[in-house]
Parts: C-alpha cells; structure tokens; sequence
C-alpha cells in the first residue's frame, strides 16, 4: 500500500522531531546511535531502535527532503580511533512537515458520556 | 564470557549486514555497512549503555531484520538493476565460451557441418516472436 504523498509514519515523526530536539540542545548534527538513544530516552521505551527499521527510516526521510546527510571527515574519525559517522540534519522542509503535522495529531477534546455537547 | 558475547552479537550483526547488502551496485552497501558499524562501535564504546550491550545489540539486530529483508527485496533491486543485467550477460558469455573449450577441432568439413549443428542445439536461444496465428476469414 502506497501512502500518501507528504504523509510521515509515526516513527519518521519521532526521527524529525528527535532531531530538532538535538539541535535545540547543541548538537546541530546527529549520528544513528546518538538519535537511537535520544528516541529510546524521550519515549521511555525498553529497547533501542532497531538497526533495519533505524537506518531504513533515515534514507527514507533523506529521499523525501526532510533530512540531509553528510559523511564525517575522515580526520575527524580517525584522531577518536573509531569509524567515520554519518551525521544528519533535520531540513527546513522537515522543519515544515513537522509543524504541519502537529495539529493533526494534538489530542482533540473529547465529550464524556454524560456530557452534553455544546450548541 | 561478557567479552565473548559481546563479540558474538557485534560479529553477528556485521555479518548479517553483509549478507543483506552484497552485490548492491555501486556505494548503496557499502554505505549501510559503515553505518551499522559506526552505530555498534558508539554503542559499544558508550558509558551509559550499561550491562546488556550484547543483549541489545542482538534484539537491535533481529528485531531490524524484516526492514533489511524488505529493503532488500523491495528497494535494492532498482538501485542494482544495472548490475543485475550486466552479470546476466556474463553468465551468457561465459557458458558459451566453456562448451566451444570442450568441443574438438572439426576434422573435415562433415566435421564442420556437426560442429555447426552441435551450435544450433546449444541452450543458449534468442527469444524470438511467436509465430503468427492465421486470419479468419
């Protein structure tokens, strides 16, 4: 099943939202395990996010524009001794589709049974 | 024994990861490869991952392998298509070329006739068009 054009699943929504979270706290580019982490911290869940569904997402949101990535200069890597990182950026158009998707998500007030609606 | 698990499940994962990305045309596997292995190294190197590094690793791992099957099912063939193609004809050639190795050199021209035959019945056929179906009239 093809979804629609624009749309994002639930777990792409926490990726953009995880990464603007980052970029608020100081960290302007984030890595796969950084983000795995910052999910599994802010959703309290039990386990990281698993590799295939982690890093599908991201080229998923990178094909789509929401995200932008770079490789680390080699450099970089190797004075800390360990494998280059490839290191994402929540877009301006990731930016767009996440503010546009708040609304719709927001919890809506709902009536109670014994509450009678307002005219 | 915590050193050996954790080299199990950091070695499994590698492992799986080639497997579901070989013969990805171009820089697509080698792409997910350097970022699983960027994301095991951080987590194996991370201070406040705690205790269960191995078991995490393991249910990161098996819990992402129907994405990576799908992945590769579904999304892979398009960017190896070109590749895909190019081997195909390889094959082609190359059993060709080891059935004309095995043939002896024709010793007369009947020899010659036989040699020939023998290459019509090779398996290797063209597709041609089906033949046409007579008009009603």
């Amino acid at each position: 099943m093809r979804r629609k054009a624009g749309s994002i699943v639930p777990f792409e929504r926490a990726v953009i939202e995880a990464g603007v979270e980052l970029h608020a706290a100081g960290a302007p580019e984030f890595h796969g395990y950084l983000l795995a982490r910052h999910i599994k911290d802010a959703t309290s869940a039990r386990n990281l996010t698993a590799y295939g569904t982690l890093y599908k997402a991201l080229d998923r949101l990178q094909n789509a524009g929401l995200l932008e990535s770079r490789w680390e200069h080699p450099e970089a890597a190797a004075n800390d001794n360990r494998p280059r990182r490839r290191l994402y950026r929540v877009t301006a158009k990731g930016h767009a589709v996440l503010a546009q998707q708040v609304p719709e998500i927001s919890p809506v007030p709902r009536l109670r049974l014994n509450e009678e609606p307002v005219s | 024994m915590r050193a050996n698990v954790l080299s199990l499940a950091v070695l499994s994962t590698s492992v799986w990861t080639h497997i579901y990305t070989a013969g990805l045309a171009g820089d697509t596997g080698k792409q997910h490869r350097d970022q699983v292995a960027s994301d095991l190294w951080d987590q194996t190197h991370d201070a406040a991952a705690g205790n269960a590094v191995a078991f995490s690793i393991f249910s990161r791992l098996v819990r992402g392998m129907p994405a990576d099957i799908i992945w590769r099912a579904f999304v892979a063939p398009r960017l190896s298509s070109q590749r895909l193609t190019v081997n195909l004809e390889e094959s082609r050639v190359m059993s060709m070329s080891m059935k004309l190795s095995f043939l002896p050199p024709p010793p007369s021209s009947r020899g010659w006739l036989r040699w020939l035959s023998f290459l019509h019945l090779c398996p290797i056929r063209w597709p041609t068009r089906a033949p046409a179906l007579p008009l009603s009239p």
